[in-house]
């Protein structure tokens, strides 16, 4: 018997030990006009064009939010901008976009996630002490313990992005 | 041992919970980590070949040559071209002044490992910790800032980046 809690206290922590954030991929695999990351864009005649060769439309800003399970095995959701991109350039009657910026921050709400995850770990942690001991308490305590294991493994994770950029128009080429 | 009385009548779970509660009140402290590329060459987010292929109408080729120039270019340069990399951005040690110097070491930097005209298929994969913003709340009250502006920075959010580096072969018409 103490050799199972013991055994069952060790699958624990390391499930635990691999239980990490979350986590997206973010893409945008369909666009119709070149959204480059840096300040240099090709034109269709594969010329490289810096900041003189352009004029910048209008800048945008967009943001975005997901939730995923805060679990490396848990599949992790792809957040795809394509539409959004291809809208903003159709908009502005632009050629490309440059400049394109991306950051990931917290969503707000993951404070009452980490509050639920905060209990949750003291009811992981006491609660496999009391499995280890002697205690004729094991059968009312072994579904918190289980619960707040699924509770720390499977309970989502939020997070927001924003995705800044510049739209462009080509300068034509006196030839 | 008895569980029930060890979470009401000691008093020892009482300061964790309001020490959860407290931490999860700091949701109002977010940092953000941005990924910004002051590469020296195009970095596409997307499909550029799609992309650029809808763009030149005349020339349907092109997306081939730029698939096919890899098998026109020296041993070395082959061996670079295409390439899948991977960047690390954020983190407690990494943040967004690597990526820069990253970005540029890929370019310009050790004896042209890399020489291509750009990047390609560039995809970013985003981490955030749930515990982030209790970390954030710590940094911020250490160094006073919410946002990772540079170097030494403190954040937990983490951008990965990765891409393809390419090589263009213009069509002779």
């Amino acid at each position: 018997m103490r050799f199972r809690s013991a055994t069952f206290a060790l699958l624990t922590v390391m499930t635990l030990g691999c239980y990490t954030g979350a986590e997206f991929t973010l893409g945008a695999p369909s666009l119709e006009k070149p959204v480059s990351m840096s300040q240099f864009v090709h034109d269709p005649e594969l010329n490289v064009l810096g900041p003189g060769d352009y004029d910048e439309v209008n800048g945008f800003v967009m943001s975005f939010s997901g939730w995923s399970f805060g679990w490396p095995l848990s599949p992790h959701p792809e957040k795809d901008f394509t539409e959004r991109l291809n809208d903003v350039v159709r908009q502005n009657d632009g050629d490309g976009i440059v400049n394109l910026r991306i950051s990931a921050g917290n969503n707000p709400l993951n404070s009452v996630t980490m509050f639920i995850k905060g209990v949750s770990w003291f009811v992981l942690v006491g609660g496999s002490l009391v499995l280890l001991s002697y205690s004729p308490d094991k059968a009312e305590i072994a579904p918190l313990v289980a619960g707040s294991i699924v509770t720390i493994l499977f309970l989502p994770t939020g997070a927001e992005f924003t995705v800044k950029g510049t739209v462009v128009r080509f300068r034509k080429k006196d030839k | 041992m008895n569980f029930r009385r060890l979470t009401t009548e000691r008093p020892t779970f009482l300061p964790l919970f309001v020490f959860c509660l407290m931490v999860s009140l700091t949701g109002c402290v977010t940092s953000r980590n941005s990924l910004v590329i002051d590469a020296s060459r195009p970095v596409y987010f997307g499909n550029m070949a799609k992309t650029l292929s809808s763009n030149s109408a005349g020339s349907p080729e092109f997306v081939e040559s730029i698939v096919a120039s890899s098998a026109h270019v020296s041993e070395k340069e082959r061996t670079y071209t295409g390439e899948h990399f991977t960047l690390y951005v954020g983190g407690t040690e990494v943040t967004r002044g690597n990526v820069v110097y990253h970005m540029e070491r890929a370019f310009q930097g050790e004896a042209d490992r890399f020489i291509g005209d750009g990047i390609v298929n560039a995809k970013i994969e985003a981490y955030i910790p749930w515990y982030s913003f209790a970390w954030d709340l710590l940094a911020s009250m250490i160094f006073g800032k919410t946002e990772s502006s540079g170097p030494g920075d403190v954040t937990q959010e983490t951008l990965e980046f990765e891409g393809k580096i390419y090589r263009l072969t213009k069509t002779t018409p």
